[in-house]
């Protein structure tokens, strides 16, 4: 069986759109995610959001009218990844799509279950009544691109953008499908932000300041925000058979889960069992990208566990500390981030970290850019009911060549 | 497509409108009960529809499900059922090799009803006992039968719309397949919504008094509740420790129709192509399927859309092979309604029974195909054929093979 490659990316983050944005954009350390749309900056709890104006230059004019904001969003962020990895004839009964979201839809429902309440049965809009399952994005997606293949939707906070991609390459290795878009989107409202810490309403979990502090000694907890992400995922074979040039190769994806409530043995367990089934080991990690939100006890549950296994060798990114908590969108941005460091052979910061916390294990988490040489990077990620994934990404054989997008950030 | 070893059914659970558990659902199905029936948990006066598959007295579920919604609490107590009916113990299998996949149309989000109306101070309206907040996180599904069960293998919500229980088996499966557990519960739950009684009602699809599904004179479906769970097993290691076995997972396939949002392709294409290539996976022929458990919602367009998709799949023998609908008898549980269905193909397996087709009365010249009627049918079993078509043109079809 053909190793399986990333061979596009698409990001609409608080930096903008695309992938290199978003790495640049952490690579810069822009601290302070005022809101920019979504809600109004002066709600309490406002996103880290991105901008409307964005998803609509990202989707070039094209026509979204009975399409909800999140669905829009993952189409245009859908768009530039299929640009990426050049599949313009993306679609079809060979080609699916699973995306991860926690929210997608949920506003719709609320406002469904008003107009009902408040105004009768007769006042509802049968147009809204699609849009308020979970499943919406995933299929307005698969009817705009005309891709008949699977069509899945995963639900699992944070940790669902592995999940989806666990998902895509388990439908690939089955022979089930030739290419799959693995997207997460996740957009905040007046009803998802509140939430944006899954299960964890307490105040000490939610961040008292307006961008959060991965590991940092004076973290206070998560922040919501806002953002797409879309990883085109096939066979590495063919792949190179239409040309394309693998960005990365998937080395393997697991997930586990503490009844217990204990989060470092969750992300211990995903992480070892992630290693276990690719050709990496763990010292030949080169890098980490974590979960890490600045939620109080999970970043260190979550350090503990990279200590347990890395120790403080390996540098570490949290993406989180540049984008805030964005749900099931997550990973995938973690995934995209970790892709381009392979390329460029360079990590970026984490966010707002300047001293780890004195309840942190001795991880080595990044303050500023740093090169790292050509090998594995693992991705972990880990949720507020304390399950965790993991995934290995590898550098693709050949040597890493310009694609034909402008999406392509390869300096290595 | 995955090659052995096989993955065989050794425990199921079952929560619906016509028992709540596995042998008096069973049972009533086969006497020819129906579920559905007024409904108390919502002030239905607004609706033409106030009736449905209503699951009433459901007992605690212990800690995992204090405070917990409808859903995510039936889903515990099918999981439990599941489990203790496979028995399945940790002299077993390790929990850590144990996973949970669930699916579903909703998850929690019903319990964002009770949330609002709380805060527009209207107190308990429409909603359901308990669990407020449990829409901010819809992998409670699968995470409330992992905490009760102490389950910590890999643990996964999915949503294919009401092909999600279908999909959670097949996904189960997969993770089988691929070595990263030992055991899987997957199923799928749903309860009924005040939201989706008015998304239903603005298509004019809830039927008034029954559910007719492929009669003549069908008009529409009714919401249940509901929730079913298998255990998933590799074959060897389930005849290692010396299981039960119900039966087979022979194949599966998902595929999207991507035509419209709620719309079914007129033609069935999704379908046609999901039918087929769970048989291609099962390494059947459409002359090896002795029944098929159709998606039959009861509505018009569903029903004569899936007439013509078997028909399309199966030609001129579309006519001699049984087809049972179970929404007639217990309504539609959105996306527990496949894992429902799963429980009923495999206990048919287990007992050579088809149950009929509650409320089929009128022959329609569009759905020309052999519905059960009346009495359960007295058939070998060797392969069944199990259907889910959901909302967004989401299809997953799965065949399963007699033990």
């Amino acid at each position: 069986m053909s190793p399986l490659a990333i061979t596009g990316l698409g990001v609409i983050s608080r930096y903008g759109i695309g992938a290199t944005v978003l790495i640049d954009g952490l690579m810069g350390s822009a601290t302070e995610g005022s809101p920019r749309t979504g809600m109004p900056p002066e709600a309490q709890d406002a996103p880290v959001g991105i901008a409307d104006t964005d998803v609509a230059q990202a989707l070039s004019g094209e026509r979204t009218r009975t399409m909800n904001r999140e669905t829009r969003t993952l189409l245009a962020t859908a768009r530039l990844a299929l640009a990426d990895a050049g599949l313009g004839r993306f679609g079809g009964e060979r080609d699916g799509i699973v995306v991860s979201t926690c929210h997608a839809g949920v506003q719709d429902y609320a406002d469904l279950y008003r107009t009902g309440v408040r105004e009768g049965p007769r006042m509802v809009n049968p147009a809204r009544g699609p849009q308020t399952g979970l499943n919406a994005p995933a299929a307005h997606l698969g009817i705009r691109l005309a891709a008949e293949g699977p069509n899945m939707t995963v639900c699992n906070g944070n940790v669902g953008g592995l999940d989806a991609l666990a998902y895509a390459a388990t439908t690939l290795y089955a022979g089930a499908a030739d290419a799959m878009l693995v997207c997460g989107v996740e957009l905040a409202s007046h009803l998802s932000v509140p939430a944006c810490s899954p299960r964890s309403p307490a105040p000490s979990s939610r961040s008292r300041g307006p961008s959060p502090r991965p590991f940092d000694r004076e973290r206070s907890g998560a922040v919501a925000g806002e953002a797409a992400a879309v990883a085109v995922l096939e066979r590495e074979s063919d792949a190179r058979r239409r040309g394309a040039l693998p960005r990365a190769r998937l080395g393997a994806v697991a997930s586990a889960f503490s009844p217990e409530h204990e989060l470092a043995d969750a992300s211990l367990r995903s992480l070892v069992s992630a290693l276990q089934r690719s050709p990496a080991s763990a010292d030949s990690l080169v890098a980490a990208l974590a979960g890490a939100d600045g939620s109080v006890a999970e970043d260190a549950a979550e350090a503990r566990a990279l200590h347990s296994l890395l120790g403080g060798r390996v540098p570490v990114c949290a993406v989180q500390g540049g984008i805030a908590s964005c749900g099931g969108a997550t990973a995938l941005a973690q995934v995209a981030v970790a892709v381009l460091a392979l390329e460029r052979g360079m990590l970026p910061p984490t966010v707002g970290y300047r001293s780890r916390g004195e309840d942190v294990a001795p991880i080595r988490v990044l303050a500023g850019p740093q090169p790292i040489p050509r090998g594995p990077v693992a991705v972990s990620v880990r949720d507020g009911l304390c399950c965790a994934a993991s995934a290995v990404l590898l550098p693709p054989p050949a040597p890493c060549a310009p694609s034909t997008s402008k999406e392509v950030g390869c300096a290595a | 497509m995955s090659a052995a070893p096989a993955i065989v059914v050794t425990g199921l659970g079952v929560v619906t409108a016509l028992g709540i558990d596995l042998e008096s659902f069973w049972s009533a199905l086969l006497a020819g009960a129906v579920g559905t029936r007024e409904l108390t948990r919502f002030d239905t006066a607004p609706l033409s529809c106030h009736r449905g598959g209503e699951v009433r007295d459901l007992p605690g579920g212990g800690p995992a499900c204090t405070g917990r919604s409808l859903a995510p609490r039936m889903a515990v107590r099918a999981a439990k059922e599941a489990v203790e009916d496979a028995s399945l113990t940790t002299e077993d299998i390790h929990a850590e090799r144990c996973g949970v996949v669930f699916g579903s149309v909703m998850a929690t989000r019903p319990s964002l009803e009770a949330w609002i109306d709380r805060k527009r101070g209207t107190g308990e309206a429409n909603c359901a006992e308990g669990g407020e907040t449990d829409w901010t996180s819809p992998s409670l599904l699968a995470r409330a039968p992992a905490v009760a069960l102490g389950l910590r293998g890999p643990n996964c919500m999915l949503s294919s719309a009401c092909a999600s229980g279908n999909s959670a088996i097949a996904y189960g499966s997969e993770l089988l397949r691929a070595g990263q557990a030992d055991a899987i519960v997957a199923g799928g739950a749903d309860e009924i919504s005040y939201a989706m009684l008015l998304m239903f009602e603005s298509f004019r699809a809830l039927a008034p008094d029954c559910v007719k599904p492929f009669d003549r004179d069908r008009d529409g479906l009714m919401l249940a509740d509901g929730a079913a769970a298998l255990v998933l097993e590799r074959e060897p290691d389930a005849r290692s420790r010396g299981a039960r076995i119900y039966g087979r997972i022979l194949g599966y396939a998902n595929s999207c129709d991507a035509h419209h949002m709620t719309a079914p392709h007129p033609q069935g294409r999704g379908a046609v192509r999901s039918m087929l290539a769970a048989l291609k996976h099962a390494g059947a022929q459409p002359c090896d399927v002795d029944c098929i458990n159709a998606h039959g919602t009861g509505t018009p367009s569903n029903d004569a859309v899936e007439a013509y998709a078997i028909r399309t799949v199966f030609g001129a023998s579309a006519e001699h092979v049984p087809v049972s609908s179970l929404k007639g008898a217990i309504g539609h549980a959105q996306g527990a309604a496949s894992a429902i269905e799963a429980v009923s193909c495999l206990l048919a397996l287990r007992d050579g029974l088809v149950p009929a087709t509650a409320n089929y009365a009128t022959p329609d010249p569009t759905c020309d195909l052999d519905v059960v009627a009346g009495e359960p049918r007295k058939a070998p079993l060797r392969v069944i054929l199990n259907n889910a078509f959901g909302f967004g043109g989401n299809i997953e079809c799965v065949a399963f093979g007699a033990a």
